[in-house]
């Protein structure tokens, strides 16, 4: 019977679509024909109605017959103009050379690549190679000449420090490759990249160090990539959606990161980076919660600091989950907790709320979400008078109004305060999510519905894994080496130790006994 | 997994569809401050409740009230028990009684002298009623001293338990009374309370306090007697509840009183049993300092200080043996809680005794050892106010 | 074979609040009732007979290793006995699970949520006791370490009652023999003989050796706690300890500081849930693994929400008010240890007799 029932909930059926329009027709398959009139005229008809598709025929040597096919905007017309297209005009009538000999000893250009195929030049035109055909010869050359518009290096926005660097990643993928490789410059560090999206072709790349990323973690995670099949990857929040191992969680399972110094960190503790073409966010798997509940200017403060401040951010971490619940439910089933002085002066001020505190909390805990919202959307100088000055006047007229009570609206405050102090967005949206669950649970059962739902979340929680590691490991199976990281932010001469995450492990990563003091170097 | 979502989701629907058992809003709770205890006719108990108001307490938008706007109400109800007389009550009232801020409750003295054993038994079965609660006698009527309201604080309760905080009297909760109720003297005290006149300036008569004064004596759960304010400070000495205390005394030679403030006393009592007499020693250790000194003598100097000291140790016993002389011989009930220390030193001879504690109890002997000494004399030396030369220096 | 996924740090965690939950509660009142000023002792006693059956766990683990009480009771006691017995502890175990869920909502309806159906708390509980056992143990083990520090929190909270404490309570000590507290021990004896809940992780444990050290620490803190609990009861109320339902819960309401940190008694109510979700969890994971194994079943997935509702109505069942739990909690002196460390020690004893005899007849042979 209750499979029946099963029956009815599930509804989910693995689909099989008939692939309609292809993305690379069948014909496209084909090589190139050695006869460059014909090949020009496949690429015209594949290239029909795109403007900005340009064919420049020219001359070699007064004989020969070649062309030139580019997609303007997508490469460096300077550079075409300056070497490629006299060094061949140039060429002496008499010479008798293949092409490739030609480009070898003619072409002044740092690059070039032998296409043989349709698809082939196909892809290279469309990362903005310009393509070289001759005539008689069945194959052509991808020049290495490609250069379009893109954004300067900025900071990121996202993820604003005190200390630290200032670089963020950019949406084109070499320049973000470069930036990783300019900090760790050991050839240990490896980066294979795959095409994924039938229309985007979009490049992908899996940056790890070798000998310190699991062997089977690389293999899992190019085994997952290979797996997709879709239209195309406009962000790496596509490729997180397919690759998690619990899609229904709401907490994130890889970490996105804009900046490149969180990205090097996390490679030399073992993990394995995620870099999509087209956008700046970096996916890094895999991780666990404390990992989202950490920032890089953790570890480029003094520990003390970073310490008290780690402690600061779990705090109201945990408050920003709690604290609306909590009020509904102490002010509605246990108001025997709060100082009398206090409980008189609350009441007073509900007096004139004709809705019961469970109500309140919902509106003004959807009317603060809502704008942060519409903080997030409106241009940067109304925006931030909106935040302010919308929360603080609504906040007031509405208490005045006789709407909400006046220590809702501090509670709401500080719920709002405390969210921000989560470094990660994703991790953040997840806990104020679930904030509203826990205030139903608080509205009908109190306190016993508040630690209701704690135990259902800590549930959720100990049965996610990230690629195999459980999420909340280094305190669920609690490892001590581990633990200095995740309690405390353990002074840097003692995180000797890498973390764990699966499979074989390089243990160490810096010598021991490398406390610093007078005494060590001799002075006294 | 989507399955375990699912039957959640419609499991905390059914929760809220069938609506919240328990919830109580806060405007919905009517906050008892104090409740008293009167004997009414026929047997049966009155009890009367004082509410605290919350929007004249408010908060600093509403603008508080003025002395002249009562700040709580009372109601009062008859029934044959607590119980029945509070449901009744409930009638009265448009909120529902919360009793988590409930910290004073009063016996009024017909129903102490009648015993209060059933109504104790609710203050203490009851899950809302809260034990850290402190336990008073009224002087009269118990019911006068909640229809006050005290100028300076919320409400007349809230005086009472400042007043008991300051530990200016004895201080029992209602856990301490079971506790004394239920162990081996099955005596104890509990504070009297009295109405303070009010001030002939004041517009209402109700404009005042009520304040302690004295101390109930209870034997099993009838109240037998009441101690007046000095015996009852020398029942503080004895149940080694000097915290902060001020002594004024009379120096022997001489005239003049000295006052010392704050006095500690730690008292230890050491029973003995030779044979068949029950001998309980005192001992008294307490210091003090100087804040006031109407006598010539010069407390700086070691000879004079010795004579003060001496006049301190004659106070001290003084005080202690006028309290024995009341609560041992005449009300021949064991407040000072004897029973438990001759059962920790003594079991056995206990276990055969304890049945005859009413007969032995009066009959205890009492050495009082006292040592006292007086630390500092305050900011100045010489007595203040007058020249030099006519203080006495040795 | 079972996957080995467990620390034996975890397993000595997660047996600290499944004996202690229910313990704390009920525990100090029961013993105060026969051994009055001398409470304190009698779990001391008491634990003697935890370390017997830590002990029983490990021998019989030894003897049988990777196998739990339902396939070496088979091996020892044979085919038909030893199914019996597993049904009967099977009975015993759902029986104590009801009891104990049934107990966890008295305590919470009775001084908290007075008007919530009985139904609806234990249900609630059960629900996520189930989604837990369903993960496997892996999953309860993590959840009890991070609930253990808030399970464990409260006791240090009391520690705020000093001013009011009065240590002379305590005297007169043993002034009436030692017979009251071994009579007052025989009640702890039901939650110590709880340990031996051990041999069903033990399969799961990756390191063994060190399962026994953690084991053993796990007992002392718990002996510690109750005493710790049991003492301050005393202290705090005297001679009044044994009249109080729940001592701890007035321990707990009577903290008072300045005035501000008063009427603590609901996050005792809230620390003390996570507790009791442990210990469902573990007695759960104990009927449904103990239904599997003695059914032969392949997975379990499909009986533990069955089993869950079983359990709900097993507290409801038999039981219908409060007295009646006390008085089925006397019966249980009976029936528990017997269950949990006799009949275990009987297993041993035929079971260290067959080794003997095989190991003589295989010499003999040679």
């Amino acid at each position: 019977m209750i499979r029946n029932f099963v029956k009815l909930l599930r509804k989910s059926q693995i689909k099989r679509h008939d692939v309609q329009n292809p993305a690379i027709e069948s014909d496209q398959q084909q090589m190139l024909f050695p006869d460059l009139q014909q090949n020009e005229q496949l690429f015209r008809s594949i290239y029909s109605h795109c403007s900005d598709v340009v064919f420049r025929s020219l001359v070699i040597g007064g004989k020969r017959k070649a062309l030139i096919i580019y997609i303007e905007g997508l490469t460096d017309v300077s550079g075409l103009d300056e070497y490629v297209i006299p060094s061949l005009m140039r060429v002496e009538t008499n010479v008798p050379l293949g092409i490739r000999q030609l480009i070898e000893q003619k072409l002044t250009i740092s690059n070039f690549t032998e296409v043989c195929s349709f698809a082939e030049s196909i892809e290279h035109l469309s990362t903005g190679y310009p393509v070289l055909l001759y005539d008689n010869e069945a194959r052509g050359f991808a020049l290495g000449l490609n250069k379009w518009e893109k954004r300067s290096i900025e900071e990121p926005s996202a993820e604003v420090g005190v200390r630290g660097p200032r670089e963020g990643f950019t949406e084109t993928l070499r320049v973000s490759t470069s930036q990783i490789r300019r900090i760790i410059k050991s050839p240990k560090l490896k980066m294979e990249s795959m095409k994924i999206g039938d229309y985007t072709q979009t490049n992908i790349a899996v940056a790890y160090i070798e000998g310190l990323a699991d062997a089977g973690l690389i293999t899992q995670i190019k085994n997952r990539l290979n797996r997709i099949q879709i239209d195309g990857i406009l962000e790496s929040g596509y490729i997180e959606e397919m690759i998690e191992d619990n899609p229904y969680s709401p907490f994130p399972q890889l970490l996105s990161t804009e900046r490149p110094d969180v990205v090097c960190a996390n490679l030399l503790e073992g993990r394995a980076a995620i870099l999509v073409d087209g956008t700046p966010f970096v996916l890094i798997a895999p991780i666990t919660f404390f990992s989202l509940m950490q920032s890089a200017e953790d570890y480029y403060q003094r520990f003390l600091i970073s310490t008290v401040i780690r402690w600061l951010r779990y705090a109201f971490g945990l408050i920003s989950l709690f604290l609306p619940a909590l009020y509904v439910a102490i002010t509605t089933f246990h108001q025997e907790m709060v100082p009398s002085s206090l409980l008189l002066s609350m009441a007073a001020s509900r007096e004139p709320v004709p809705f019961p505190a469970l109500v309140e909390v919902l509106i003004m805990e959807i009317t603060f979400e809502a704008l942060r919202e519409a903080g997030i959307r409106l241009p940067k100088q109304v925006g931030a008078a909106v935040s302010i000055v919308g929360a603080l006047v609504i906040g007031q007229a509405a208490v005045q109004a006789g709407l909400v009570s006046a220590p809702m609206l501090i509670v709401v405050a500080i719920t709002g305060i405390a969210s921000s102090l989560i470094p990660r967005y994703a991790a953040g949206i997840a806990l104020r999510m679930m904030r509203f669950p826990l205030i139903f649970l608080a509205g009908t059962l109190g306190l016993l519905g508040i630690m209701m739902g704690i135990i259902a979340i800590v549930l959720h929680l100990c049965s996610l894994r990230s690629f195999g590691v459980p999420y909340l490991s280094t305190v669920a199976t609690p490892k001590i080496n581990e633990l200095k990281d995740v309690l405390i932010r353990a002074p840097l001469w003692m995180m000797d130790t890498r973390p764990h995450l699966t499979g074989d492990f390089n243990e160490y990563r810096q010598s021991a006994g490398l406390k610093p003091g007078p005494e060590r170097d001799g002075e006294s | 997994m989507s399955m375990i979502v699912k039957i959640t989701i419609s499991l905390v629907t059914i929760l809220l569809l069938s609506g919240c058992w328990d919830r109580t809003e806060l405007n919905d709770l009517a906050m008892i401050t104090a409740l008293a205890f009167d004997k009414a006719e026929n047997n049966q108990i009155q009890t009367t409740v004082q509410i605290s108001i919350p929007q004249s307490q408010g908060g600093g938008m509403m603008g508080g009230g003025s002395g002249s706007t009562p700040k709580t109400v009372t109601q009062s109800e008859k029934g044959y028990d607590v119980t029945d007389a509070l449901s009744k009550l409930q009638r009265k009232v448009s909120r529902k009684l919360f009793w988590g801020q409930c910290k004073v409750f009063i016996f009024g003295e017909e129903v102490a002298k009648a015993g209060i054993r059933e109504h104790f038994d609710f203050l203490l079965r009851h899950p809302k009623t809260r034990e850290r609660a402190y336990l008073f006698v009224a002087s009269g009527k118990a019911s006068e001293a909640l229809d006050l309201s005290p100028p300076s604080e919320r409400s007349s309760a809230e005086v009472l338990r400042k007043l008991t905080e300051l530990k200016i009297g004895v201080r029992v909760t209602v856990e301490q009374f079971s506790m004394m109720l239920k162990g081996d003297s099955q005596a104890a005290a509990l504070p009297l309370v009295n109405i303070l006149p009010p001030p002939p300036s004041a517009s209402n008569p109700n404009q005042t306090i009520p304040f302690i004064f004295g101390t109930a004596v209870f034997k099993k759960d009838k109240m037998v007697g009441d101690i007046s304010e000095k015996d009852t400070r020398g029942v503080l000495w004895l149940k080694n509840e000097i915290k902060e205390y001020t002594i004024t005394f009379k120096n022997e030679k001489g005239e003049g009183l000295v006052s010392l403030n704050p006095v500690k006393a730690d008292v230890k009592l050491l029973p003995k049993i030779k044979g068949d007499k029950w001998v309980m020693t005192v001992k008294v250790k307490t210091v003090g300092d100087i804040v006031q000194n109407a006598t010539l003598l010069n407390p700086m100097n070691q000879d004079l200080l010795r004579i003060l000291n001496k006049a301190y140790v004659k106070d001290v016993t003084t005080r202690i043996q006028t309290a024995l002389r009341k609560v041992q011989h005449e009300l021949k009930t064991d407040i000072f809680n004897f029973a438990s220390e001759f059962h920790r030193k003594y079991p056995k001879h206990w276990e055969r005794s304890k049945d005859r504690w009413d007969e032995i109890f009066p009959k205890v002997e009492v050495n009082i050892k006292v040592n006292a000494r007086i630390l500092r004399p305050g900011l100045i030396n010489t007595p203040g106010g007058m020249p030099a030369e006519e203080t006495i220096r040795h | 074979m079972e996957k080995r996924n467990l620390s034996a740090f975890q397993m000595g965690v997660l047996m600290y609040p499944t004996v202690l939950a229910t313990g704390f509660l009920a525990l100090p009142t029961i013993t105060a009732q026969s051994a009055k000023n001398d409470l304190w002792l009698t779990c001391i006693f008491a634990s003697f007979i935890g370390l017997l059956t830590i002990y029983m766990a490990f021998r019989l683990h030894e003897l049988y290793p990777g196998q739990t009480l339902v396939q070496y009771s088979e091996r020892i006691l044979g085919k038909l006995l030893g199914k019996l017995y597993i049904f009967v502890f099977l009975f015993y175990i759902l029986n104590t699970s009801g009891t104990i869920t049934r107990q966890y909502a008295e305590f919470v309806k009775g001084n908290f949520l007075f008007k919530t159906p009985i139904t609806i708390i234990m249900s609630f509980m059960i629900l996520l006791c189930a989604i837990a056992v369903r993960g496997g143990v892996e999953m309860l083990a993590r959840c009890a370490i991070i609930f253990t520090p808030i399970f464990i929190l409260p006791l240090f909270i009391l520690l705020l009652l000093i001013p009011d404490l009065d240590a002379k309570q305590i005297f007169p000590v043993l002034s009436h023999g030692l017979i009251p507290v071994f009579k007052g021990s025989a009640q702890p004896i039901v939650w110590m003989s709880e340990f031996f809940l051990i041999s069903f992780f033990l399969p799961h444990v990756s390191d063994p050796e060190k399962g026994k050290k953690w084991s053993y620490i796990s007992l002392c803190s718990v002996t510690l706690s109750l005493t710790y609990v049991n003492l301050l009861s005393l202290f705090l109320l005297g001679p009044d300890t044994g009249n109080k339902i729940y001592p701890i819960l007035v321990a707990f309401r009577y903290i008072s500081i300045g005035n501000i940190f008063e009427n603590m008694e609901a996050l005792l109510l809230a620390m003390w849930i996570v507790g009791n979700f442990i210990k469902i969890s573990a007695f759960l994971y104990v009927a449904v693994h103990s239904l599997r194994q003695w059914l032969h079943l392949s997975d379990d997935r499909h009986i533990t929400f069955p089993l869950g509702i079983l359990v709900v109505v097993l507290g409801i069942w038999d039981l219908p008010d409060s007295s009646k739990i006390g008085e089925n909690l006397k019966l249980g002196l009976i029936l528990i240890p017997s269950c949990l460390a006799l009949i275990p020690l009987i297993l041993l004893i035929i079971a260290v007799l067959r080794k003997q005899r095989t190991t003589d007849e295989g010499e003999s042979s040679l």
